[in-house]
């Protein structure tokens, strides 16, 4: 138990000292940094709207901004150390493939969060700086990005196991469009049911695989004020931790049976 | 050297699937061998023979189709297995964002030591590798030659009974062959088994007490040193000054070659021939013999002979 411990520890370390001394993340930090700036201003432009607008588009830049994030590091964190054949020092020690995969999960997630502060940081203080109202809505809203972020991490991990870094993007980004569009969804759906369509079981099948991220996204309550309970977001933590699990789970029955050659 | 099998290999083959339209390779297709406890033992083949594949197998990364590879009587895959061993892969690749000094604590982690044990280890063994002043200095700045030390202290950071060393001579100059020569006799000081990899084949001679011979992904020879290479001397190497034409008529079939280089002579001589006649022969003609060296057979000759066979040396790599 202490050694996996230690394990996860020093992949953890490994893994925020690769992304310090990393330009690219410095280089998406900044662009996204100076992206709310710009949406800060835009803001300023909109009539009586400024707060509502500022908090919408500085939410969903820095949000997307993220989730690009997420998706770099989910499908490199893996495809660099076997393509950089590190892996091979690294499995060849007293460590399990399961230690592994959850050692570097854990340490983008652990990045991630650190990128997540800084923007929600940056965020808040700028709010406070133009007089808006920060409080408990925002954080929530903000926790919910959280989670989907890991969400989307867990997803780019799960086909990482098994494809390589372009389509391993191109899949976890296709599920993210797809898992924020499960309303949209949901309604065509019952539309081809009623209209008899067989694609409505296709649409039922598909949502009930892929991840719900739209219920993680609590972009509209800002919007508009409506309070988000703790048990949603309770629930909202169960559901990402459990569907966390099970991606990576998947993840691993396909990365255990893999040959490093 | 004890009787324990420290490595046990049996009958194992790898077949990969490349390309587009998974075309078959059969990397390994039967390989055996054993290890007793305390031996270095040498495994040599041509680029393509099955060697890092093998290496993989026992090391856990790579899964045999067939046969089983057993490290302390236990399956390589187990981790009770691989905390008892130490790797350095060919032409390591460690992480370049690390310092050296990071580097070791990372794989100190990994091994399960606390930070003050990995710290305590890699200064010793950074030293020993001739890696102590770069303690503080980032992998990316290395040379080959830092990473691969950097690579062979990272195999024996965990103090493994059993070290497998895929070309640890790889992009060294002579001294630095030399150091990992003398370093790895020093771990079988120490009661380390070590298998041995390597393409430089005067050293494997030199340190090794058994040989695998692979070629093709199958073995062709395994035992001892002394018993794969004939005894016989196979020629003789004498440099003399004063050797005349009339000298090589006189000793006739005796010579197999001559060069003149100068004012010495190299004349290759057969090794069955009676030494002491042929120089008297020599002496009598008014040649100075200054250098008369036996040739024997040797491991290199060895496996030109066992794997000329065929001109296939294409990489069977996936």
């Amino acid at each position: 138990m202490i050694r996996t411990l230690r394990q996860i520890d020093a992949f953890a370390r490994n893994a925020l000292l690769e992304g310090l001394r990393n330009k690219v993340l410095y280089a998406v930090l900044v662009a996204a940094l100076a992206a709310l700036g710009a949406a800060s201003a835009f803001g300023a432009l909109s009539l009586h709207q400024e707060e509502r607008l500022f908090n919408n588009l500085v939410f969903a830049i820095g949000h997307l901004f993220l989730v690009a994030l997420a998706i770099y590091q989910g499908v490199n964190a893996l495809h660099r150390e076997i393509d950089s054949k590190t892996i091979f020092t690294v499995l060849s020690k007293p460590v399990t493939r399961a230690s592994f995969l959850i050692g570097k999960f854990m340490a983008s997630v652990g990045i991630l969060t650190v990128c997540w502060a800084l923007m929600f940081g940056a965020k808040a203080l700028t709010a406070l700086a133009l007089g808006y109202e920060v409080g408990a809505l925002h954080l929530a809203t903000y926790a919910g990005s959280l989670m989907q972020l890991v969400l989307v991490l867990a997803l780019a991990f799960f086909f990482s196991a098994f494809s390589g870094p372009l389509l391993s993007a191109l899949f976890t980004f296709g599920l993210f469009v797809v898992g924020s569009l499960t309303p949209q969804l949901a309604d065509a759906s019952r539309q081809f049911a009623n209209e008899g369509n067989p694609l409505h079981l296709i649409l039922d099948a598909t949502l009930y695989v892929i991840p719900d991220l739209e219920k993680l996204n609590l972009s509209y309550e800002l919007a508009t004020g409506i309070e988000v309970g703790w048990g949603y977001l309770v629930h909202a933590l169960l559901y990402t931790g459990v569907t966390s699990g099970l991606l990576l789970g998947f993840g691993y029955l396909i990365f255990a049976r893999r040959d490093f050659a | 050297m004890s009787d324990e099998i420290v490595l046990d290999v049996q009958d194992v083959a790898k077949t990969y699937r490349v390309g587009f339209f998974r075309k078959r390779v059969d990397a390994v297709k039967a390989v055996s061998f054993q290890i007793r406890r305390g031996e270095i033992f040498g495994l040599v083949g041509p680029n393509g023979a099955g060697k890092s594949t093998t290496i993989k197998m026992i090391t856990g990364l790579v899964r045999p189709d067939r046969g089983q590879v057993r490290i302390f009587g236990m399956p390589s895959t187990r981790v009770a297995a691989r905390a008892r061993m130490g790797f350095l892969p060919e032409n390591p690749n460690l992480y370049p964002h690390l310092k050296a000094g990071e580097l070791m604590r990372f794989y100190g982690g990994l091994l399960g030591l606390s930070r003050k044990e990995s710290d305590a280890r890699a200064e010793r063994l950074l030293e020993q590798v001739g890696l102590g002043h770069a303690l503080d200095r980032p992998i990316s700045k290395f040379s080959k030659g830092m990473k691969q030390r950097a690579g062979i202290a990272q195999a024996l950071l965990g103090d493994p009974e059993f070290v497998v060393l895929d070309e640890p001579q790889s992009g060294l100059d002579p001294i630095g062959r030399r150091e990992i020569r003398d370093l790895v006799v020093d771990l079988r000081r120490q009661g380390k088994t070590i298998l041995f990899c390597s393409h430089i084949l005067p050293d494997v001679e030199d340190i090794c007490d058994r040989v695998t011979l692979v070629h093709q992904g199958q073995v062709r020879e395994t035992g001892y040193i002394h018993e794969l290479l004939n005894p016989d001397v196979l020629r003789y190497e004498l440099f003399a000054r004063r050797w005349t034409p009339e000298l090589t008529d006189t000793l006739g079939d005796r010579v197999l070659q001559r060069f003149d280089i100068g004012e010495v002579s190299r004349v290759d001589l057969r090794g069955d021939i009676d030494l002491e006649e042929t120089l008297a022969l020599i002496a009598s003609a008014g040649a100075r013999v200054e250098s008369l060296q036996p040739q024997k057979q040797r491991l290199e000759d060895v496996f030109i002979r066992d794997t000329s066979d065929t001109t296939e040396t294409s990489e069977a790599r996936p």
